[in-house]
């Protein structure tokens, strides 16, 4: 009975997370437009319901009606297959990630070594998707992202030592816990060249500009899912996003002290206790969100080998020298 | 139903997909196809892992195996630009001797392992920590040596590929 019962609650944990992360996604498509066009001086959706606000649910039914296109020389097998590879890899990431105290649905004890290895499997997606459209252009936006997303998961993974190092722990839950011990509540002051390749890494990871080269529209057209239209595509834009909220969610728990706040800032305005740790976590959460929206708003596009460069000779030794500096301060 | 039962299906869930799978990355013309399902075997590998309560395990599994070794096998796969393979006699002439070495294999295999007990699932204590202090203690030798090992490799990589052809010299 009990077994049965422990899948059944999964179920439903899961199902409720996912309806709450695909909403979030949707909304973050309209915040991005509306954020975006403020910044250049534009209004952004204005349209479909007061503000635009129900922009999102109009994009989502006509994509849902759009025509499901196949090249006539793809490889029907794997074209098909490649959204979902891309999309599951993306959604799989959020089952060990902790919202709240105790809120997660799999608290396993190597949680953030999962994170990483899953979320290196939307190479895949990405790979499949631009062999499978038998196109030049999507090619060589797969070839051009596979390549970046090796680099720099190395760089990724390496500015998370440091964390890891700190909280003695590879479980989300502990290394929050581990943060509150201190005074300042974040490990981001004791971390911060750790924060800086993270976020620098982060955005290459999601395919983000300025490192967007696999779908760099004035060369490329759209890069890998350029063959793609309705449903799949969306499923690929779906993905991308996910990955945007597993990255800033990684780095809210990792950096930002998840969902507790700073002890010395409780013990000067004792009021904020009150708050559920949910909302500083999506709080948290939502300031990532909006960096990858600020930054694709101000910062141009870095170019190939400009973006091999900082990969390989500035973010990985930065990464490396970080650990060295944590290991001397946790033995010292 | 009980938990025993959930786990046996479960169990002759993952032996079978991983047997059809294995065959199907040897049986398709089709090279990426064969990536396509070594991916997807790999996976399954790294849950089986699951059922011996060895996460620390099953991470690596995925993050060697499939986060590594496998994006590199497509990307090289990718470069050469290999079409279907064809059934040419170059190729199938050791046929009978790769099936006999695999009888051997299977055969040495059974006759090894058929004497094997439980042994009080170790792995389960096989958390990171245990993992660490065991690696620079008691196995620092074999650690240091395959280490060295792979800077070789590393080396010897970077020398091949170095190698300019001899105008450019």
């Amino acid at each position: 009975m009990d077994t049965v019962y422990l899948i059944f609650i999964t179920t439903v944990k899961t199902a409720v997370y996912f309806g709450i992360l695909l909403l979030h996604v949707a909304y973050a498509t309209y915040t991005e437009r509306k954020v975006i066009g403020h910044i250049q001086l534009r209004l952004g959706p204005m349209i479909v319901g007061p503000h635009g606000i129900l922009q999102p649910i109009a994009d989502i039914v006509k994509l849902l009606f759009k025509e499901d296109i196949i090249p006539a020389k793809a490889d029907k097998f794997i074209f098909k297959l490649a959204p979902f590879v891309s999309l599951s890899a993306a959604l799989s990431t959020f089952a060990v990630i902790p919202v709240n105290k105790n809120w997660v649905i799999s608290d396993i004890n190597v949680g953030l070594l999962y994170v990483l290895g899953i979320a290196g499997l939307g190479t895949y997606g990405v790979i499949f998707s631009g062999w499978a459209s038998n196109s030049k252009y999507a090619f060589l936006g797969s070839l051009r992202s596979t390549a970046q997303m090796i680099s720099y998961e190395v760089a990724l993974g390496l500015s998370l030592v440091g964390v890891v190092l700190m909280a003695e722990s590879f479980n989300l839950s502990e290394i929050v816990n581990r943060q509150n011990e201190y005074w300042y509540g974040m490990f981001l002051f004791p971390q911060i060249i750790g924060y800086f390749v993270f976020v620098v890494s982060m955005l290459a990871e999601t395919n983000r500009l300025p490192f967007d080269l696999p779908e760099a529209e004035t060369e490329l057209v759209a890069g890998y899912f350029v063959e793609y239209s309705g449903i799949r595509f969306s499923l690929f834009y779906l993905a991308e996003y996910l990955a945007m909220f597993c990255m800033s969610s990684l780095a809210a728990i990792c950096f930002w002290g998840g969902w507790s706040i700073p002890p010395i800032l409780v013990k000067t305005f004792p009021f904020l206790s009150i708050i559920p740790g949910v909302v500083w976590f999506l709080l948290k959460v939502y300031f990532h969100i909006f960096l990858f929206f600020w930054l694709r708003g101000t910062l141009p596009r870095y170019r190939y080998d400009q973006l091999m460069a900082i990969g390989w000779k500035i973010l990985i030794p930065l990464a490396l020298i970080n650990i060295v500096i944590t290991s001397l301060l946790k033995i010292l | 139903m009980s938990p025993l039962l959930i786990e046996n299906v479960f169990l002759i869930y993952f032996f079978v997909s991983l047997s059809l799978l294995s065959l199907a990355v040897v049986a398709s013309k089709n090279i990426i196809r064969s990536a396509f399902f070594l991916l997807i075997f790999l996976l399954h590998v790294a849950a089986l892992f699951l059922f011996l309560n060895a996460e620390f395990l099953m991470v690596i599994q995925i993050i060697v195996y499939v986060g590594g070794v496998l994006v590199l096998f497509i990307f090289a796969i990718m470069v050469m630009n290999l079409k279907e393979e064809l059934k040419h006699r170059r190729f199938i002439k050791f046929g009978l001797v790769g099936v006999l070495t695999g009888v051997v294999f299977f055969i040495g295999l059974y006759i090894f392992l058929k004497e094997t007990k439980e042994s009080g699932n170790f792995l389960t204590n096989a958390s990171v920590e245990n993992f660490g202090k065991l690696l620079f203690s008691y196995y620092l030798l074999p650690f240091e040596i395959l280490s060295v090992v792979l800077l070789i490799a590393l080396v010897g990589g970077l020398a091949i590929a170095k190698k300019l052809p001899k105008e450019d010299r």
